[in-house]
Order: C-alpha cells, then structure tokens, then sequence
C-alpha cells in the first residue's frame, strides 16, 4: 500500500511515516501495552515478548531513532547507564551469572524493528541462550589497512600525547594554551561532520556497495 | 595474574584508537575482519564495576567505532555486543565491548532460540526485575547538582582521606 508512496516522500516524510508506524514507539509512550520494568524521561525498558531467557528486557530511548548512530551522544551515554543498571537487576533478580548486552545496527545486522535498542540479557549456567561469536583466522594484511584508516578516522590522543602536541602548537605560535584546545575542537566537530555528511548520503538504504 | 587486554593496551598491539579513559583496538580472532573491541584502559571485569563516568566514555567511543566501520570498510551495518560475565561467554576478564561490522550475505547469524514463557512466569519476571530497578529510577540529573554541593561541602571541613574511610565504612 505504502510502497509507491515512499519514493515520492523525501527524507523528513519517510521518517515521520516511520515513527507513527514504529510499534517501540506505540509502546514507549503506552499507546501499546508492554511489560515495563524501567521508566524514565529518556528512556524505557521492557520484557522481550520472545524472550531468550526470563527477563530479556530490550532498553529503547523514547525518541525515535532507526539505528545507534543517530542517537546523540548524551542520550545514548545515558542508555548505557541505565543498561549497566538494568543488567545489575537481572543479576539481583534471577541470581543470573552474567548479561548478554546486544544491539543490531541495519538490516544487514539482524536488526528487524527499525527503533534502536539494546538487548539486555540475563543469563544462567545451561540457558543455552548464547550469541556465540565465531572467530577467523586474524587477516594481517587487511587488518594493518584497517587499523590505519581507523586510526586516522578516529585520532584518539592520551594526555601525553596531547601535551606534546600542544607544545608544538605553543612553539610555532606562541600564543596562550587556549588555542591547542580550540584547535583540537575544531578538528573533532569537522570529523563528526565528515561522518554525519556520510551517513545522510549512504546511511540510508544499507550503504550501497 | 595478568590480563591478555591490559597486556595488548600496553604494548598498543592492533590499538587504532585511544585516549586516558578508554580504547578501541582490532580483536585477534575477529568473527569478521574489522572486529573491534572498545574497552576501559583501566581494568573492570564486568560493567557493574566500572564506574558511570567510564561507560559514557565506552558508549560514545562504541558509537564512534561503530560508524567509522561504515565508512572504512563499506560496511551496512553493525552488531554492538557485550558479553558481561563468565554466564555470557566472557573469555577473558576485561569489559570490552565487541563490535563487529556486517554487510548482507556475510554468513553470520545472531539469533538466539525464543523460549516460550507463560503469562504467569512473564509476570514474576517484570515484578522481579521491577523489585530490582526502584532505586535505578532516581533520575540522574536530579541527582547530580545535589551530590556537588555535598563533596564540596565534604570537602571544606573534612579531609579527603577521612572523607573516604567514611565512605568505606558504610558500605556493610
């Protein structure tokens, strides 16, 4: 029924279609009943209807987002705070020996419903309820082009590192310690741009590729 | 005893990312190249134990890896996987949080079995679970003004050693 329409609507219009049809989002606000066993102005938590163990709880912000990456950053520092409660409850709870905390990003990931969460999963000795993660052989060639792009992509720095960089930077322009920090924001914002600028153009429709 | 993580953190092995908090490096035995692991560079076994502050620090560094797998290798999506605890497969005792990169067709499958559960047996596991997160409900920002003013106020009239030998001492 919906299906013609989609390709005329444009981006803001498909996502309004999605969120009055996203059943978490029917469910975080009580129009559809659920289980909950945690509420707050952020987020909810309630019991998986087809659990994996006795209390499987999927944690959701209440606000609609598809996938991790568009959650803001202080909404989703949040959720998993709360997830790291919500798993100490399952091991208060049901005397668990560990969680299982899962999350699917895509299609392509497993992921069914299209409002992010995050699968909080209480587990016991034989539950048989193990996501287990299969391991290959380490690529090393591939992996050292990985590792590289990754690393620039992310351009992590420790204290140290910083201070030498900013020792450099106080050198060439001796000026006060403001502008190292200025400039290392502005270098974060701009990678951030970078990667919002990529997933408007192929975050939608898995990719491409 | 030492640990198989801290021991990679500190010879920077595979490491593509890291500042003083936290870490993302490349796993060994990847379940798809491009596996990464974002982990404290403190050592916490499970995350009931590491401290709020640390786990914001590992969410948004999860998110960030997460996405730049997007970009670097074309990925269409990501699974974000904890296993908290030695009863959630956990191998070797550092948090680390697995992300793992996958485009379609890639042959991996996260699904567990559904148990069927009767009304009854939902029933006491939202009433247990509800037992458990009461205190959980304390609303954060809320809370965190308040605690402010008390450490400054602990802060001003009693030393910080005592102020954490007191602290030790409620705790039963």
């Amino acid at each position: 029924m919906e299906e013609p329409d989609i390709s005329k609507l444009n981006q803001s219009e498909i996502e309004e279609l999605q969120k009055k049809n996203c059943v978490f989002c029917h469910i975080a606000s009580g129009k559809v009943p659920a289980r909950k066993v945690y509420e707050d102005n952020e987020c909810v938590a309630v019991l998986d209807i087809n659990p994996a163990t006795p209390g499987h709880m999927l944690l959701m912000p209440k606000e609609h987002y598809t996938v991790m990456f568009q959650v803001p950053e202080r909404a989703l520092d949040h959720i998993f705070v709360i997830a790291k409660g919500l798993s100490q409850a399952g091991l208060k709870a049901f005397q668990s020996k560990g969680t299982t905390i899962f999350a699917a990003n895509g299609v392509a990931a497993g992921q069914r419903a299209p409002h992010f969460m995050l699968h909080i999963i209480p587990r016991t000795a034989g539950d048989s309820a193990g996501l287990y993660i299969p391991s290959r052989a380490f690529p090393e060639k591939e992996a050292k082009q990985i590792a590289a792009a990754l690393s620039t992509l992310l351009g992590g720095k420790t204290q140290e590192e910083k201070a030498v960089a900013a020792e450099i930077v106080k050198e060439e322009r001796t000026e006060t310690a403001e502008k190292p920090k200025l400039a290392e924001k502005a270098g974060k914002s701009a990678d951030l741009d970078s990667l919002t600028e990529f997933l408007a153009k192929g975050g939608r429709k898995g990719g491409g590729k | 005893m030492t640990c198989q993580y801290c021991d990679a953190l500190k010879a920077k092995e595979w490491v593509v990312y890291e500042d003083d908090t936290a870490a993302v490096m490349l796993h060994k035995s990847p379940a798809m190249p491009g596996h990464l692991l974002v982990m404290p560079r403190e050592h916490f076994t499970i995350m009931e134990q590491t401290p709020d502050a640390v786990v914001r620090k590992l969410a948004a560094l999860a998110n960030k890896a997460s996405t730049s797998l997007l970009q670097v290798l074309g990925a269409s999506g990501t699974n974000v996987i904890i296993e908290n605890g030695t009863g959630a497969e956990q191998q070797i005792p550092h948090l680390s949080i697995n992300i793992i990169p996958r485009v379609e067709g890639d042959g991996l499958s996260f699904q567990w079995q559904p148990k069927k559960l009767s009304d009854e047996q939902m029933g006491l596991a939202e009433l247990q679970l509800k037992e458990q997160t009461k205190s959980l409900g304390v609303e954060p920002e809320r809370k965190e003004p308040i605690r402010l003013d008390d450490n400054k106020a602990a802060g001003e009239t009693v030393k910080k050693s005592d102020y954490m030998t007191k602290q030790l001492r409620r705790v039963p």
